[in-house]
Parts: C-alpha cells; structure tokens; sequence
C-alpha cells in the first residue's frame, strides 16, 4: 500500500491597505490620548480628571509636595537662601545639620577656602538612640553643589574632616525648606 | 496577533515623544540666572576664583535679589548685573544658559 503525501504550501503575502494604515494610526492616537489623560499628566503635572491618576497612586509625589508646603507655614520653616561659615579646626571634624521634617528639600553647594575635605552628608532619624545614621554623600572634596529630599525625620547635614595643618573655612549656601540649623 | 503588534508598535512611537520631552535638562531661566548670580557673588566674597574682579570685599554680601537684573540675553549667554550701593559698584556676570559663570568683569565687555 502507498500512502501519498500530500503538501499544500499557502503563500500568505503581508499588505497594509490604505485603510488599515489609517484605523492603526486612529487607534494609536486614541491609545496615546488615553495614556496622556490617565498616566502622564496625573503623574507628571498633577493633572487628573478623570481620577485615574490618584487610583493608580501617580499623584502621590505631587501630594507630598503639597504637604510639606503646607507643614511649611505651619512650622515656620525658612524657604530662603542663606550662607553660613564654618570654621573646621586642624586635625579636627566638625558637624553641621538641618533639622528637618520628612521630604522637605535643601539644596546646598559648598567650598573651601584651602584643602579638599573629607565630609560625610548624612541623616539622623529623629528621636533614634542607637546610632543609625543613613549617608547620602562620602567623599572628598574642596566644592560640592546637590540637593537631597530628606527620607525621614531628624537632623541632616555634613560632618567634614580636616587632616591637614591649618584650620579650613567651609562656606555653605542652602536654600530649602528645614526648622532650624547648627553645629552638633 | 501581528495586527496587535503593529498596532503597539505604531502606538509605543507616538509615546516616544513624552519619553524625550526630559532632554530640555539645562537650560536656566533669568529668574534662575539672577539666583546663580546672587551665590556667585557670595563666594566671591569667601575666596578669590581667579576672575577680573577678584575676591570681593564683606559689602557685597548683603546683597538681594533686587539688586541684580539680566543686563542681556544673546547668543547663548545671559549677561547679569550686580549693583553695590554702599561701594557704588556695578560687576557682571556672563554665564552660560545652563547656569555656569564664565566670567566676571566690572565692565559688561567680555
């Protein structure tokens, strides 16, 4: 007995009429209207009229900044530029910080009137006993411009290391929103 | 199946255009300019960065914003003023769009 085989090869050719093209275009307007309205402008401007935005949790950075805005007022926190000098000793460190509250903003740049200095950036929670620090900055440096959010509540700021024979002067310009500040 | 992937494709494209609407990074405003200006002038005032008008003296410190103004705005620089009424001093500051100071003369001729 024998058995045949039989092969049907289909051609299948790829065409893209004028009209497909036009209801794919129409399709991707639509779909980028979509994402505009409920992702980018909720998450971006904390635009959000139809409410998608907030429920899919994309204004939630916008939220914060209302808050800490209006802790602002409330606290009496300083939202202006100040420049301070601290004087580091030779062979000494010294700490500066911020008392700040939770997401408030400090932007800094800082210099040196010698010698690069070891500093580290860092923040203390409020009311901690154990010693826990979180750093955000280590190096060494004669000038240093940044900014940070403070992740928590508590003292932020710099501890500089001087290791050289002189004293250095260290000129710091913040601006932000923080309670109060001194050396520690 | 390879509808929907045409269809996703054209989509992802015409979103493309948000993802890159961040490349405007840098360039500074003249309100901005002036800020930059205002700590320029304080450091200054802490140490001599090697500029025509070398290091200032304490007077200068207590300058406000209102004393500064965009001299001008031209090819890609600003141009800022800074006005001393206790030495009866006016300095320039030339800086980039995005912010960095390039110079600072007591003239506005760079």
């Amino acid at each position: 007995m024998q058995e045949t085989n039989t092969q049907t090869t289909t051609t299948q050719q790829i065409t893209l009429t004028n009209s497909k093209l036009i209801k794919y275009t129409l399709f991707s307007l639509v779909f980028a209207a979509i994402t505009l309205v409920t992702v980018i402008l909720p998450a971006e401007y904390n635009i959000d009229p139809t409410g998608a935005g907030k429920a899919l949790g994309l204004t939630v950075f916008n939220i914060v900044t209302a808050t800490a805005t209006s802790d602002t007022s409330t606290k009496n926190t300083k939202d202006a530029t100040e420049t301070i000098e601290v004087l580091v000793p030779a062979g000494r460190g010294v700490e500066y910080k911020f008392i700040m509250e939770q997401y408030q903003k400090l932007t800094y740049e800082w210099i040196t009137d010698g010698p690069a200095l070891y500093f580290d950036l860092h923040g203390e929670p409020k009311g901690d006993t154990t010693g826990y620090f979180e750093s955000y900055t280590i190096t060494t440096s004669d000038e240093v411009k940044g900014s940070f959010t403070a992740p928590f509540s508590g003292s932020h700021g710099w501890y500089w290391k001087n290791t050289s024979d002189a004293t250095v002067k260290v000129q710091l310009i913040v601006h932000g929103e923080y309670i109060e500040h001194g050396l520690k | 199946m390879k509808n929907l992937m045409v269809m996703l494709f054209i989509g992802l494209i015409l979103n493309m255009g948000t993802a890159l609407a961040h490349g405007d990074h840098g360039k500074i405003s003249a309100k901005q300019a002036i800020q930059v200006a205002l700590k320029a002038t304080q450091k200054l005032t802490f140490k001599d960065f090697g500029f025509n008008v070398g290091k200032l003296n304490e007077s200068w410190k207590s300058l406000t914003t209102e004393d500064y103004k965009l001299y001008t705005a031209q090819a890609n620089r600003y141009i800022i003023s800074a006005s001393n009424k206790t030495d009866n001093k006016t300095i320039y500051f030339l800086m980039t769009m995005s912010g960095e100071v390039l110079k600072v003369n007591q003239e506005a001729k760079f």
